[in-house]
């Protein structure tokens, strides 16, 4: 990795985690969300409607992916901050490539994403059959989809320049895509208006390809189609982040 | 007390698009949440069940979050303003934790609209519990808030907040219903303030019985906490002079 970009990231993760306090209470918010919420309704949730898992094991792995969806989202707001701040015009001062900037916040967005639902892969590991190898690919499939969504994230925060608007807009952006994704709750509970949406959902990929990897089965068939939707997703919004993000740098805010 | 009530009132109301979007997203996450959810799991009505605990859900985003209106003005030092006005503190006060219940009760009025078109009318003695319970829990919820604000540091508020938040929320009947809990877990339930007000709800619109107990709860908590805060809020305007 290019020497500026390693820079970059190793501040995006110490900034992330200065807020010890905010990482650490998300975290605990949605292991209760697990141990509490999922867990009582465990036992009036039929366990064929939640693909032969129990409730608690399905939402267990859904909220991985929640967690990682807020961390590395995020890296969008902490990049339209730095512009409001003007803490990017102090980091396009030093001897670090343009595109060092653009890489190393994704990359960071990524690696405080996986740090974060670290917690939650032992809950996990405690809760569903997996072996290290499961859980390793699961990762690998997770960084993949934590890169688009710093695009993602990236791309939202810089499209609008008001900071409610901003706010708003992440807000709907984050509601819609967890809510309408099979991360909490299974497709066949959905009425058939919801499932159109989840369908075109990349959560929803995200998701069934992270419950099929970390599932240990020796019955298993690898989700390839589910993995090559997170894979384009990635590639996709994550040029687009950069291209916006990079246009910002050239020519301004972007407007 | 009137002019402070009528005065937070406006000021969380004066960016109203940004408000409604905020609570239109809201409502649709909810409406996500509770269709899926009400299909999922084999509990009688729960979709009609699950309506109404996020109902109490809005109240207490709305209200117990008035907290952080009060002591972001206690850090900023704008309590000072206040006391120069030609009121009293006692008004002050009152209309302190008036004003937080009244932004919930406005919030609960859109979300009753939303759940009577899911779940149908109340009958009239319906409606009018699940107006009192509206009432007194938010209430109870602004006054929890404000006794919050005023009697902790500024930097164990957040903490504060948000872990009984946690307790009220998952120790409560807003998602689930008590004979799915384990049993210690029940007896929490059974004192909690949300429980109260979502089953006290959920007897409105007809779906279970209404209980003398959740009244008293309700009426317990309200007390304790209306003191608690107009103690702590009538305090922190006599230190400041």
């Amino acid at each position: 990795m290019m020497n500026g970009a390693k820079v970059v990231v190793a501040r995006d993760i110490r900034t992330f985690f200065t807020n010890f306090y905010g990482v650490g209470f998300r975290n605990i918010v949605v292991v209760l969300d697990t141990v509490i919420f999922a867990f009582i309704l465990s036992a009036a949730v039929p366990s064929e409607a939640v693909g032969g898992l129990t409730y608690l094991q399905f939402f267990a792995l859904g909220s991985i992916v929640v967690s990682i969806f807020w961390a590395s989202y995020n890296i969008g707001r902490d990049v339209y901050w730095d512009r409001e701040s003007g803490f990017l015009n102090y980091l396009m001062s030093l001897p670090i490539s343009r595109m060092d900037v653009i890489v190393g916040r994704s990359l960071g967005g990524s690696i405080r994403g996986i740090l974060t639902a670290l917690p939650l892969y032992v809950l996990a590991a405690i809760l569903v059959p997996t072996t290290i190898v499961n859980v390793l690919e699961s990762i690998g499939v997770l960084f993949i989809f934590a890169l688009g969504l710093c695009g993602l994230g990236i791309t939202s925060a810089l499209s609008v320049r008001d900071e409610t608007r901003a706010r708003l807009l992440n807000t709907f952006i984050s509601l819609a895509l967890i809510r309408s994704s099979t991360a909490l709750y299974p497709i066949v509970a959905m009425p058939v208006w919801l499932q159109v949406g989840t369908r075109l959902n990349p959560v929803t990929y995200a998701t069934n390809s992270i419950r099929s990897v970390t599932v240990f089965s020796s019955q298993a068939i690898f989700p390839g189609f589910d993995i090559s939707i997170v894979v384009a997703f990635a590639a996709v919004v994550g040029l687009v982040g950069s291209w916006v993000f990079s246009r910002m740098i050239e020519g301004g805010p972007a407007d | 007390m009137l002019v402070i009530a009528k005065r937070d009132f406006y000021a969380h109301f004066s960016n109203f698009s940004n408000n409604l979007w905020l609570f239109m997203f809201f409502i649709t996450g909810a409406v996500f949440w509770a269709v899926s959810l009400g299909r999922l799991v084999l509990v009688a009505n729960y979709f009609q069940f699950l309506i109404v605990g996020l109902m109490v859900l809005g109240v207490y985003n709305t209200s117990f979050n008035y907290m952080n209106v009060v002591s972001t003005e206690l850090r900023r030092g704008y309590m000072k303003y206040f006391l120069a006005l030609p009121l009293s503190r006692g008004g002050l006060t009152i209309g302190r934790v008036l004003a937080g219940a009244a932004e919930g009760i406005v919030y609960v009025a859109i979300l009753f609209a939303f759940a009577v078109a899911m779940i149908g009318f109340p009958s009239l003695v319906g409606a009018l519990i699940i107006f009192a319970t509206v009432i007194i829990i938010s209430f109870c919820l602004s006054s929890l808030g404000l006794a919050i604000a005023t009697h902790f540091k500024p930097a164990v508020i957040d903490p504060m907040s948000d872990a009984l938040g946690v307790v009220l929320i998952f120790f409560s009947t807003l998602y689930y219903p008590i004979n799915l809990m384990p049993q210690p877990m029940r007896f929490v339930t059974m004192g909690n303030l949300l429980s109260a007000g979502a089953n006290l709800m959920r007897a409105g619109f007809g779906l279970q019985q209404v209980s003398m107990t959740d009244f008293g709860v309700l009426l317990i908590w309200g007390l304790l906490f209306g003191l608690l805060s107009i103690r702590g809020y009538y305090g922190q305007l006599k230190e400041l002079g």
